[in-house]
């Protein structure tokens, strides 16, 4: 693993136990205490977003060979379907739909495609799909750590997961719907997002226009100078 | 269709969920039985209504659950404790989701506690109202049972602006839990059309991003009690109808986690309304948290297609 980063590099409802561990745990709609020894076990609750953050936490790990797809599938989204799906399909290299997918929405959007393919070569999954006892769940780990074919041989892949309206997110305040004055809350048109008004100057408008926004945050107060 | 940056807080009542980002949870629908002027009724002192109807819009009520996935609560209105209690006794044997009780006659609202209590079914079943009248007997009678789930109706004559509002309802919500309220709905009021009607609606907006707490409605009192409706060119039930579906789905676009949508004979036409801007919810939302990179269920109601 490469030492610059700190894995995983996804946040999320997840304990991570032995980052030389060769066994992941995707627990879907619940997250499920196991004992005994794993990568990375937690919770994958949709069938986009949470998938996605599946995929950027595993690839950055090549000690990683095998996935167990396990606990509750979740109703509606069918998120445990619609990841194995993408193992064995696949996304449409256009539309970035998983091929054959059940699931609502399932769409991988915020990983590279060679993300992709490097995920289903990676990884052997295991589909226990709708197995809540923890314990059966610890046993299969332990019987598949013995099968360990040794870490993968590329280099991880390291992907900062970022979320599309960072990329199409208005910096200037006057582009936002001023929802209630008295509070400073506004409505980000572009990502439905109710937040805080942020005290802002434009510095400079050309060749492109330069504001600096004052963001309050809990470690502390952040001057964030943005161009447009 | 908007998503906080305040973390929300999700409560359950009586096997519901309430509250929760706007799409999280579906909209609860809480339908109103035995007040005056309904069909059912006979004699509002005693409490005596047409069971075999009552029934009928029950029956209705719960099959619009099964196909929208739309919870329902049932709220009943007693005007003297002697009909409260009759009320509650047959509702609770035929209904058996949360139970929402209201009386402007304080006995009939003590009773009602009382009776909860006695027959056990405090676990589904939400005091209305806690608000700035509430006398001290009253706040006793709730604090001495084992009720903990109730309204918040955070309403003064005397707060005009927002920020007024706002501190009347972290007034009252501190009075809820001094009696041991522990889950709340939080009910900015609906006014009449002219006189305020549409504050409640930046209330609830400002309670969710504030606060972060579960919001109640009853945005059909604004209908319910308009002139213009009443004319006699406009006085017949399509329109008295339509009325209330617009001021139910203004209430659940604008972040109403619980609408009390008045008489239950409307049942049918509020679910269909509210399931339809449900979809449309969904849909904004899914993509809204795809933007932000947000991993949250939401709820997914069914298309019908």
């Amino acid at each position: 693993m490469n030492n610059q980063h700190e894995w995983p590099p996804v946040p999320g409802d997840f304990d991570v136990n032995d980052s030389s561990h060769s066994v992941a745990i995707c627990t879907l709609g619940k997250r499920i205490e196991i004992l005994g020894k794993y990568a990375i076990a937690g919770s994958c609750k949709t069938e986009n977003i949470g998938i996605e953050r599946v995929i950027i936490n595993v690839i950055s790990n090549p000690n990683i060979r095998f996935l167990i797809l396990t606990g509750p599938e979740v109703p509606g989204h069918l998120t445990g379907r619609t990841l194995r799906a993408l193992f064995h399909n696949g996304v449409d290299p256009d539309t970035r739909k998983i091929i054959n997918a059940e699931g609502a929405i399932p769409y991988i959007e915020n990983v590279p495609l060679e993300g992709i393919q490097r995920f289903r070569e990676q990884i052997e999954l295991v589909d226990m799909i709708n197995i809540l006892d923890s314990t059966v769940i610890q046993e299969k780990a332990a019987l598949l750590a013995e099968d360990n074919p040794g870490p993968y041989p590329k280099e991880a892949i390291w992907i900062e997961f970022k979320a599309a309206s960072r990329k199409t997110r208005q910096a200037s305040v006057s582009a936002n719907i001023i929802m209630l004055p008295e509070y400073g809350v506004l409505l980000e048109h572009t990502s439905s997002l109710v937040t805080k008004q942020e005290a802002h100057a434009t510095i400079s408008d050309h060749p492109s226009p330069i504001t600096i926004e004052v963001r309050s945050s809990d470690t502390g107060t952040l001057l964030v100078v943005k161009e447009e | 269709m908007f998503v906080f940056k305040k973390e929300q807080q999700i409560f359950d009542f009586g096997g519901i969920s309430v509250g929760g980002h706007p799409g999280e949870n579906p909209t609860v629908l809480i339908g109103g039985l035995f007040f005056k002027g309904q069909p059912i009724v006979e004699d509002t002192k005693k409490g005596t209504f047409d069971k075999s109807l009552a029934l009928e819009w029950i029956d209705t009520a719960t099959s619009m659950v099964e196909k929208t996935g739309h919870p329902l609560m049932i709220q009943a209105y007693g005007r003297t404790p002697e009909a409260i209690v009759n009320h509650l006794t047959w509702l609770s044997e035929h209904f058996k989701g949360p139970i929402l009780f209201e009386s402007i006659n304080a006995a009939a609202r003590q009773r009602a506690i009382e009776f909860c209590d006695e027959i056990g079914i405090h676990e589904r079943v939400i005091y209305n109202s806690i608000n700035l009248s509430m006398k001290e007997e009253e706040k006793e009678a709730l604090k001495n049972s084992s009720l903990d789930m109730a309204v918040v109706l955070g309403w003064s004559p005397r707060a005009t602006s927002l920020p007024d509002r706002l501190k009347t309802i972290i007034e009252m919500v501190d009075v809820a839990r001094e009696i041991g309220v522990k889950k709340i709905l939080i009910d900015p009021a609906t006014l009449p059309v002219g006189a305020g009607y549409g504050l409640e609606y930046r209330t609830t907006i400002a309670v969710k991003s504030e606060l972060g707490l579960p919001t109640c409605l009853g945005p059909h009192n604004a209908p319910s009690a308009w002139r213009f409706i009443k004319q006699p060119d406009f006085n017949d039930e399509s329109i008295q109808t339509s009325s209330v579906v617009a001021s139910t789905v203004a209430a659940q676009l604008f972040a109403t986690d619980a609408i009390m949508y008045g008489s239950m004979i409307r049942t049918k036409e509020v679910f269909i309304a509210v399931s339809l801007i449900s979809n449309a919810i969904a849909t904004a939302i899914a993509e809204a948290n795809s933007v932000l990179g947000i991993d949250r269920l939401f709820f997914d109601p069914p298309t019908h297609q």
